[in-house]
């Protein structure tokens, strides 16, 4: 599928605002819906809607199909050795909070470690904070040299006997980085260290396959990869699955039920309480179709990288010796110039993107900055695009000198 | 001039720009000619909280008037507070806490910043109110 073909899926692109056309590079915060995963929502809202696995009546089975559907393709997209290893969750939020709690439960004790990269997703950070509170855990910091990448270097000598979890992203949100999961995870492995992986941005640029990555957990949500919002996955070795303790009780996830106690269901349904999320779950299929036809052109992503990084005056973050390891995220700060200036007048030239803290404090005080800009790609952003966001870039920064 | 005649003397500037941009473009002309506060007064307690930037308030009292100085780290919002402390500087709390701050849906500002830029500028109006309150 070319550029242009791509687009005539996504009906927002045709949208405008303030009289011009929107130029939407805010893809690592969501994605925007294909017309496939309005339709697939739509027809089971407008036709497929019953509760799932439960009822024996015909629309029952056509919505549980769907989903369990979904639950396959997932599966055979991400390659796990078992679709019984997908749990679907409501984001990649749910995913991380869930293998935290889960996991916490299971084998964090007094005095336990958790090693959490620097560059970090706060959703990827505050769990396992949380979780050392309760237990009284330490938490202990992977850090990101200057440039931002990863310091795999530091992590064997960060594990002794306590440690039990590592948590990363695949890739960071800020900085675009692909983190060298492979390595970390069979550093890790060697050591008996379980690796959490949180995909939320990795899922959308990087051919995943949770098996030769080595990991034990992978999160990633729907709504950043064209899919219905409110929907994700977690991805975990079913060994480990099989043991963790459930985080919410109620319906679907028990096999019986009695006044002294109860018993759980098989996974996944363990980790799937209460009514699922019927309508936008089985959007990942056509999702996972499209994402499979996008272009993987790279021409936009050099020509941002090569053109902000030369430009006088802007500090990118995540610059890196290997272009291949940079997804197209840009998180820059401009010489003089407050991010949130920028943003607010980029926003009147019909570009959206993002300004703050990205949800990574840490991060920023890592950096020395207060914020950032980041400008994120998709592959239905074009080169146009990309040269008008520059452009309209150098304009902005002209208007605040 | 009275507190009215500010206020339709700023309607009146900001309705000579019909695009956003050049409303922007005043808004940081603004923002450049206030002259801030030295960084003593930068503190935690003048902070306003609820804004993406940082902003400062500080408020004194002369002769039963209420005299705003203000500060931004980022232009556009200083402009924001500058036009409210051009505005609002040299009233007494009465004057104030009887105002509606109304002028500002004439200006469109509220709607055309984003809701949490928006928001900035609903905590700005609400510690200008409360300092009327505490001075009242």
């Amino acid at each position: 599928m070319t550029t242009t073909e791509l687009r005539q899926h996504f009906p927002q692109l045709q949208r405008t605002v303030y009289g011009k056309p929107l130029i939407y590079l805010d893809n690592a915060a969501t994605s925007l819906r294909p017309q496939e995963t309005i339709d697939k929502w739509t027809e089971i809202s407008a036709q497929k809607t019953a509760n799932l696995h439960r009822a024996v009546h015909r629309v029952a089975t056509e919505a549980t199909q769907e989903y369990e559907d979904t639950r396959k393709k997932v599966a055979e997209f991400i390659n796990a050795a078992d679709y019984k290893e997908v749990v679907f969750t409501s984001g990649a939020t749910h995913s991380l909070n869930l293998t935290a709690w889960s996991l916490g439960e299971m084998l964090i004790g007094k005095g336990d470690e958790i090693i959490v990269s620097e560059a970090e997703h706060h959703s990827n950070l505050v769990p396992w904070q949380m979780l050392c509170g309760r237990k009284e855990a330490t938490l202990k910091r992977l850090p990101v040299d200057q440039s931002g990448s990863v310091r795999t270097d530091l992590l064997q000598s960060l594990i002794t006997p306590k440690t039990k979890i590592l948590a990363i992203a695949h890739v960071s949100n800020v900085l675009g980085l692909v983190n060298p999961i492979q390595e970390i995870a069979e550093i890790c492995g060697r050591n008996g260290v379980l690796t959490v992986v949180d995909g939320a941005q990795g899922i959308v640029h990087q051919r995943v396959d949770v098996q030769a990555l080595g990991c034990d957990f992978y999160s990633f949500s729907g709504h950043k990869m064209y899919a219905a919002p409110g929907t994700g996955v977690l991805w975990g070795r079913k060994e480990l699955l099989d043991k963790m303790p459930p985080l919410f009780g109620g319906g679907e996830m028990i096999e019986t039920v009695k006044w002294q106690g109860s018993t759980w269901a098989r996974v996944p349904q363990k980790f799937e309480a209460g009514t699922q999320n019927i309508s936008g779950t089985p959007t990942l299929s056509p999702a996972i179709d499209i994402m499979r036809q996008m272009p993987e052109s790279e021409e936009v992503k050099d020509y941002v990288y090569r053109t902000l990084s030369s430009e006088p005056g802007i500090r990118l973050f995540g610059v890196t010796d290997n272009i291949k390891l940079k997804v197209p995220v840009f998180s820059f700060s401009v010489e003089g110039a407050h991010h949130e200036d920028l943003a607010l007048i980029l926003d009147k030239m019909g570009i959206a993107l993002r300004s703050g803290q990205m949800c990574a404090e840490p991060l920023m005080d890592r950096m020395g900055v207060t914020g950032m800009l980041r400008a994120s790609f998709a592959p239905y952003n074009t080169m146009q695009e990309a040269e008008y966001f520059v452009s309209s870039l150098r304009k902005a920064i002209k208007m605040l000198k | 001039m009275t507190l009215k005649e500010r206020q339709e003397q700023v309607v009146e500037d900001f309705a000579i720009y019909e695009d956003w941009l050049d409303k922007y473009e005043y808004l940081i002309e603004l923002g450049k000619s206030l002259c801030g506060l030295p960084e003593g007064k930068k503190t935690e307690d003048r902070l306003i909280k609820g804004c993406q930037s940082r902003v400062w308030l500080d408020t004194e009292k002369n002769g039963g008037r209420l005299v705003f100085s203000a500060d931004s780290d980022a232009l556009i919002t200083r402009g924001i507070i500058s036009l409210l402390v051009n505005v609002y500087s040299g009233c007494t709390p009465q004057e104030i806490l009887e105002d509606d701050f109304s002028f500002l849906d004439t200006l469109g500002l509220k709607e055309n910043l984003s809701p949490t830029r928006a928001g900035g500028l609903a905590s700005m109006i609400e510690t200008i109110r409360k300092k009327a309150q505490e001075n009242g």
